[in-house]
């Protein structure tokens, strides 16, 4: 390709006739003229007119012009459009340049006319500086796996795989249990329609069970996570099923001949459970399993499993039993790797052991149970009066229970320094819906409820009315001892102060039910550590708790649901299926990348891994020859590594060190009066340039001493450029980034003040004061604090007199 | 005139860390206002049920600011400092040593003239 100088052409849009009047515009545009390289100057008559877009459509397409510098205000709009319309005549994008004078504080009546003209001048020429520089830059697209992993079949996880099956996307269900359903499958109502979470399952999984993407992977956990979004490399570790799915039929042969029972399924419920066959309250539910069984907790697969561990030694009667051959007793743990674009976390919950909670005798006594046994029991409970001990239970002296009068002790465990610091959310609805629950089946049955506060947020709240309203429900708030049994038929004796009337209150109660909270599940934890995720300071997936919470650190791992904190049902959807909104963007089978991405010089590059060490998303790697390279994927474009490199030696495509130290060489520091100080401004465009924007706007008092430079984050900042301007002689450098911790790229405006300890050094042996360079922290919202800022920093500078570099 | 025993408890109530470090017995540091009322320390108190008070109904009093009615609860003279409320409180309150505080402020600090 012939390589030809740049024809630019620069069009001013004029901010008011007050421009015209101050400035002798005849004269400036001859000026422009005559600067290097620019073809053309005009002034925008009417931006929209036909006549004059035609014009510079054709002198594009003609060749006449190959880039454009558009002087004065444009919104966001508006350069989106003329961009698209140079685009049509055949302009790439990113030759426009964009330089707004009235947010660099060219306003009527504040400026001294000479001083207006000068600064304009010196504005245009800087932003000639960078046109010239600028490279022409087509987005990159990445091949990309179009496959999804959902980690977690529950509730939130199969809604989740549903959604992006909808999509067209192929899904690997991955599930540590032998079935799908997860907690949810555990219940026996959800609130507050009160209505079967079974059908709830079914009712999404008839979905997934017609669909052909989808690969369920169940008694299967991820082992190691290797890769970046779009292809990620997942290994999978594989429990033996010891039954073979294609010729399982579900005859249920294999139960009829093992010799082993095992109480009903509660492996999730608790670590300890008082359900145990032997002496708990499993003696009185009627329903007990096999080694060999359905998969639980929810029949799906619909194939059967075998539990391996509760055989007895050399027992192969299933497999004998089976007609179809389908045991396979032998089957070993297995390993296979998958590659998806995008992987979303539904690990969910675990209940908070209640053994942990020894003050009121979980464990100890039979008839206190946590509130996931109570939906156990609930389940089994079909209009009986009175809970009686199976007819095979072990122990034949247990009493009858008659649930006449249940407690229920709510934020057990939760809201609680000792064990965990935040509310659960859930326990307060679920102990009112089990309450309604109870009565349904029992209606004279008392209930006792402690609590300390009833938390039924938003609509639950009518749940709260109507299980007041159902009467013989007595709400305490205070907390009970447990004073032990009082030796009739097992009743428990409870004490409790009522502390709205200061009295005592006294209850015998037939069951105790402790609303447990919820923990990050035992799967989610060790997920974080297989995907190096980072956890918040209760254990749940970390993400920005309120702008993007989906998000996980490191791109294209999503976390939804329960992984990410305590949430109900319905919220834990919503929240997965934002999850797969985002997960999405992963799955188009290409990535594309905006081309402002960082760049290494590999001829100046000297290796020193800065650049690997500070990038807040970890996205560096070394090429063959222990190059730093940015993994484009993972990349935010925040150019954080471009500030740190000591040698300069890597730009961000858009924004090249090049570009911004030609911008620095061309500014003029003569133009104002001998005693102003001139400031370069560096400002972050999340928050600082905003507040610039909105200080102009709002017409505050902008001193002209400032010119501003808009960087994508403070962390930018390359020392070389500070002392690139502060050795042409600008008086002083100010670099403003947001406050601390509210950073968008999570620690850029830290990294920025980290640097400013090796820049002291270099100025000092400049023979420059180091107070010439400040690093401010302004909020999007601080347009007036900008203005003060400014103008204590010009107070200080005219103190510490000119810069001796100055001409 | 301010009973120089407690002066620590009124910058508690205006919620400032100052306390003055001559005197020997400071409210500050007990964590009143971390007191949700729950009752908690209430129902595994041995003697609350004996007594017309409770641990809470005292830390509410001073939480109220009303030192006298906290000082004048007769269940300051049950309380036996087994600091079994303290090993229960989910806020990590101090509730045994508000309490020795404030008998030793019944018996010492009253009618303490400075």
């Amino acid at each position: 390709m012939k390589k030809t100088s740049p024809k630019i052409g620069v069009f001013l849009a004029l901010p008011g006739d007050w421009f015209k009047e101050t400035v002798d515009l005849k004269a400036l545009i001859e000026k422009i003229c005559k600067l290097k390289q620019v073809e053309r100057c005009e002034t925008i008559p009417d931006l929209w007119s036909e006549t004059f877009l035609q014009m510079v459509r054709d002198a594009v397409a003609a060749g006449e012009l190959d880039r454009a510098l558009w002087v004065g205000r444009f919104t966001a709009h508006q350069r989106q459009k003329l961009k698209g319309f140079l685009a049509e005549a055949g302009m790439n994008p990113y030759l426009n340049e964009w330089c707004d004078l009235e947010e660099q504080g060219i306003a009527p009546n504040r400026t001294p006319q000479p001083l207006l003209t000068a600064k304009v001048l010196t504005l245009v020429k800087m932003a000639l500086a960078r046109v010239r520089l600028l490279k022409s830059l087509e987005p990159l697209e990445i091949p990309a796996s179009d496959a999804v992993m959902v980690v977690g079949a529950g509730i939130a996880g199969l809604h989740a795989a549903a959604s992006l099956l909808e999509r067209g996307k192929q899904v690997h269900l991955v599930e540590q249990q032998s079935g799908v359903g997860g907690k949810v499958a555990l219940l026996s109502r959800f609130y507050p329609l009160l209505c079967d979470p079974h059908c709830g399952l079914e009712f999404v999984l008839k979905n997934l069970k017609t669909s052909d993407r989808l690969t369920l992977h169940t008694l299967a956990r991820p082992v190691s996570i290797e890769g970046e979004a779009g292809n990620f490399r997942v290994r999978l570790q594989t429990e033996p099923r010891h039954v073979d799915p294609d010729r399982c039929n579900g005859c249920g042969a294999c139960m009829a001949v093992c010799p082993v029972d095992l109480p009903v399924f509660t492996d999730g419920v608790q670590d300890e459970p008082p359900f145990q066959r032997e002496k708990g309250l499993g003696s009185y539910l009627k329903e007990t399993r096999k080694a060999i069984h359905p998969s639980v907790p929810f029949s799906f697969p619909e194939t059967y499993v075998v539990e391996r561990k509760a055989c007895p030694p050399e027992c192969r009667a299933c497999e004998g039993a089976c007609p179809t051959g389908a045991v396979r007793l032998d089957q070993t743990p297995a390993e296979e790797m998958v590659t998806t674009g995008a992987v979303l976390a539904a690990t969910g919950w675990d209940a908070y052991p209640l053994t942990k909670l020894d003050k009121y005798g979980y464990g100890k006594y039979t008839n206190i149970i946590g509130n996931l046994e109570m939906e156990l029991l609930l389940s089994h409970l079909t209009g009986a009066v009175a809970l009686k001990p199976a007819p095979d239970a072990t122990g034949t002296d247990l009493p009858d229970i008659r649930l006449d009068t249940v407690g229920f002790v709510q934020c057990a465990g939760s809201r609680d320094s000792r064990h965990l610091e935040y509310c659960s959310s859930v326990c307060c609805s679920a102990t009112l819906k089990q309450i309604k629950q109870l009565k349904s089946i029992q209606p004279d049955t008392r209930c006792y409820v402690f609590y300390q506060d009833i938390r039924c947020p938003g609509f639950e709240e009518n749940l709260y009315r109507q299980v007041r309203q159902t009467g013989n429900v007595i709400f305490v708030r205070g907390f009970p001892k447990v004073t032990g049994p009082n030796g009739d038929g097992g009743k428990l004796s409870v004490t409790a102060e009522d502390t709205f009337s200061g009295v005592p209150i006294e209850a015998e109660l037939d069951l105790l039910v402790l609303a447990g909270g919820m923990q990050p599940s035992r799967a989610g934890v060790d997920f974080a550590e297989t995907a190096g995720l980072p956890r918040n300071d209760y254990g749940f997936l970390a993400g920005h708790y309120q702008c993007f919470p989906e998000e996980s650190r490191r791109t294209g791992i999503l976390g939804g649901g329960c992984a990410r904190g305590p949430m109900n049902v319905s919220q834990s959807i919503e929240s997965t299926q934002r999850a797969a909104m985002k997960a999405l963007n992963y799955l188009e089978g290409a990535i594309t990348i905006i081309p402002e991405y960082p760049v290494v010089d590999k001829t100046k590059c000297d290796q020193c891994k800065r650049c690997v060490e500070e990038c807040p998303y970890a996205s560096y790697r070394y090429d063959e020859k222990e190059f730093p390279e940015p993994d484009l994927t993972k990349c935010r474009q925040c150019g954080n590594c471009m500030g740190v490199c000591p040698v300069a030696a890597i730009s961000l495509n858009h924004l090249t060190i090049k570009q911004l130290s030609a911008q620095i060489e061309v500014l003029e520091t003569s133009f104002l009066e001998e005693d102003a100080p001139l400031i370069l401004a560096f400002l972050c465009e999340n928050d600082a340039h905003v507040a610039a924007r909105s200080a102009a706007d709002k017409g505050l008092a902008v001193p002209p001493n400032v010119i501003h430079i808009q960087v994508p984050c403070a962390g930018a900042v390359n020392n070389a450029l500070v002392a690139d301007a502060l050795s042409i002689g600008v008086d002083g450098v100010l670099i403003a980034g947001c406050r601390e911790g509210q950073c968008h790229y999570i620690s850029g405006n830290e990294l920025v003040r980290k640097r400013s300890g090796d820049l002291k050094d270099k100025l000092e042996s400049m023979m420059i004061e180091s107070e010439r360079v400040r690093f401010e922290s302004i909020e999007i919202q601080d347009a007036r604090r900008y203005v003060a800022i400014l103008n204590d920093y010009i107070r200080d500078l005219k103190e510490m007199g000119p810069n001796p570099f100055k001409i | 005139m301010m009973p120089k025993g407690l002066r620590g408890y009124h910058s508690t109530m205006k919620n400032s860390s100052k306390s003055n470090p001559s005197v020997g017995v400071d409210l500050s540091t007990h964590g009143i206002n971390d007191c949700v009322q729950c009752g908690r320390c209430a129902a595994v108190c041995r003697v609350s049920f004996i007594s017309a008070e409770s641990p809470r109904r005292v830390v509410r009093y001073l939480q109220r600011g009303d030192l006298d009615g906290a000082v004048r609860c007769g269940f300051l003279m049950l309380c036996k400092q087994c600091r079994t409320c303290t090993l229960t409180c989910p806020q990590g309150v101090d509730v045994a040593e508000i309490m020795r505080t404030l008998v030793r402020y019944r018996f010492t600090g009253y009618e303490y003239d400075e």
